[in-house]
């Protein structure tokens, strides 16, 4: 498959205003003000293939909005190149914004005063999209998510989801080989939330348009089944599947014992997250811990009622990771990461087993 | 080229006949609101010429004739949208963002972008008709010479306002938060003046049609297609010149800007006042 969005060796910082709280102090800032660089891309090599769906991933300022903003000819790089679609995103602007779509979950493109369907015929007129490709694509959009019941209404009386799937159909209209999407999902309901990913994932399955989304709900991000490139602190700290992601993190489990006591047994290899009258949570990696070994030691010590397994949630597992990452570098998580990490660009650009296209 | 901006130019003419014409009243008040609000401002001083019979040298109907070339390079920076006046807003609102997704040239987003025709052609129409009735009254003789140095005239009064704003909303490309209504403010510098202003001091009226150009939006053009008393044939250049300083000026500032706001992008995002 085709490489359509490569960044190599990608630095990206800001200056930010060091501001004083004192009165003397803003006095100084007046005549001699300080500056602060905020990394936000630290030497990124990444390369996503044709009908590939990424998810970019990361705790907030980790630079992900910056990437995506690099990548929709918005922001030039400080160091490094980036190339989509065989385009430089800033210097070709013109030709390239044409062939992808970008949303921006906190932004709408749609004109406020208006009905849907007029934001819809005025990009076909700005786009410049031929007759039959916006009819064919406009039908696909308006089906796949549901446009039909506002179409007419105007934009400013939709509901944050409606809003939401108008503003990802309009992104779909004209075909777009790649679809940029910066939080679509933020502050959806669930319902809603799982018509947008539903729609992303038809859009990358049957339409095999590229898909680069970032968003702050893992869970989301686990259900596209996406490629997972996580960043911590600019730098890509994990680039593979989420089944490889739960597999570097170790088997991460929940135990939950009912007994007949309220008082928790202490069980070696697990820790004790909570109890709810004789409900008891438990947190254990199987891989180190495994399940059978755990229960034998828990029947030993309390009269087992029920006991339930289950998979720790994703997002869990990822909080551990990024307050590993905030405590200290060489956290539990850190250091299981390491073998993963990206080499230094002008080398190969991976040094992963890489779960390229759709993972299993 | 010029097929494409008319075409974008057409998409914005849609979209604003489209809100006109939500209902029938919104269409009449619409109408009518801003044909008062315009009218309104050009009343006091043609009531003042025509109660003292002129101002300064200006004949009343000299007046007239000023007051409506300002109402015409008015009404076609209205119908520009929302560009000139709301620049610095999309700049130091992070809105510019909204434009550069669009595959078009910036200039053409910038030109076309927020067309409202057919909310000025009232006004529009007002100062056409005033000014054909004043020069009239004023014996101008009308050739196609002097239609053609109106046309000029107007052209690059319009230039001048819109570099202006532009120049000044530049500033938001380095503080989007101070000067996010920098844009609306200079407006209201340029904007307000529509009076004579022969009788002001020579060193003000220099800085009226230089550093604050308000004197170029409709005075100097008026007194010199007129031929009022006070001025030289030459003057008929001078806002054309200008406005080629300026636009160029300004055109050098934006790209500047531009490049500042490619490596800086925007750190604040507000949709307020976004396509509305």
């Amino acid at each position: 498959m085709a490489t359509v969005v490569e960044l190599c060796g990608v630095h990206k910082s800001f200056r930010r205003r060091a501001r004083s709280a004192t009165f003397a102090g803003l006095l100084r800032d007046l005549a001699r003000p300080r500056w602060e660089i905020v990394t936000a891309l630290n030497g990124i090599d990444l390369a996503v293939e044709a009908g590939e769906m990424v998810a970019y991933a990361g705790p907030n300022g980790a630079g992900k909005s910056t990437t995506i903003k690099l990548l929709a000819g918005l922001l030039a790089p400080d160091v490094g190149t980036v190339r989509s679609l065989g385009a430089d995103p800033v210097r070709d602007r013109v030709r390239y914004v044409g062939k992808i779509g970008v949303v921006f979950g906190q932004r709408t493109e749609l004109w406020w005063d208006h009905p849907v369907a007029a934001t819809f015929a005025w990009r076909k007129t700005v786009w410049n999209i031929p007759d039959d490709v916006y009819r064919r694509s406009l039908a696909f959009a308006r089906e796949l998510l549901g446009l039909d019941p506002f179409w007419s209404a105007a934009a400013r009386e939709l509901s944050l989801g409606q809003r939401m799937r108008a503003d990802l159909a309009l992104a779909l209209v004209g075909e777009p080989q790649i679809l940029f999407l910066d939080e679509p999902t933020i502050g959806l309901d669930v319902l809603v939330k799982q018509e947008v990913l539903e729609a992303i994932r038809t859009l990358n399955r049957e339409r095999a348009v590229t898909v680069m989304i970032t968003s702050h709900d893992m869970a989301d991000l686990e259900q596209l089944r996406a490629r997972i490139v996580l960043l911590k602190e600019g730098a890509i700290a994990f680039d593979g599947s989420f089944e490889d992601l739960r597999r570097r993190m170790g088997d991460r489990r929940r135990l939950v014992l009912e007994t007949d006591s309220e008082v928790a047994p202490a069980l070696p290899g697990a820790t004790h997250l909570g109890s709810e009258g004789m409900r008891h949570e438990y947190a254990f990696d199987a891989i180190a811990t495994p399940i059978p070994e755990l229960l034998a030691a828990a029947a030993v010590r309390a009269h087992l009622v029920d006991v339930e397994t289950h998979r720790a949630p994703i997002e869990d597992m990822i909080a551990d990771l990024y307050r590993g990452w905030r405590g200290a570098s060489s956290g539990y998580l850190a250091t299981r990461q390491r073998g993963r990490e990206h080499l230094p660009s002008g080398s190969a650009m991976y040094s992963r087993p890489r779960a390229r296209g759709q993972p299993p | 080229m010029a097929a494409e901006t008319l075409r974008l130019f057409g998409a914005g003419a849609r979209l604003n006949v489209a809100r006109i014409l939500r209902t029938r009243e919104q269409a009449i008040a619409h109408t009518l609101t801003d044909f008062i609000w315009h009218s309104g401002a050009m009343l006091a001083p043609i009531l003042v010429a025509v109660r003292f019979g002129h101002i300064g040298p200006w004949p009343a109907n000299a007046v007239v004739f000023m007051l409506a070339y300002g109402a015409a390079v008015s009404s076609v920076m209205d119908a520009l949208g929302d560009s000139p006046w709301h620049m610095s807003q999309r700049v130091g609102r992070g809105q510019l963002d909204h434009l550069l997704v669009q595959p078009q040239p910036l200039w053409r987003i910038l030109l076309t972008e927020g067309f409202t025709p057919f909310d000025f052609w009232p006004v529009l129409t007002l100062g056409l008709v005033l000014m054909a009735w004043s020069s009239a009254r004023l014996h101008v003789q009308v050739s196609p010479g002097w239609l053609g140095l109106l046309g000029v005239n107007l052209l690059a009064s319009i230039v001048v306002e819109t570099a202006f704003l532009y120049a000044w909303g530049c500033v938001a490309f380095w503080a989007p938060r101070g000067a996010e209504e920098i844009s609306s403010a200079a407006s209201g510098l340029v904007g307000d003046l529509s009076f004579p202003l022969d009788s002001m001091p020579r060193a003000l009226q220099v800085v009226l049609v230089s550093a604050v150009p308000s004197g170029l939006l409709s005075w100097l053009p008026s007194r010199a297609l007129l031929q009022i008393p006070g001025g030289c044939a030459m003057d008929a250049w001078l806002t054309p010149l200008a406005a080629m300083v300026l636009g160029a000026f300004a055109v050098a500032l934006f790209r500047l800007g531009l490049g500042h706001y490619r490596h800086t992008g925007s750190r604040r995002y507000t949709d307020n006042g976004h396509r509305r």
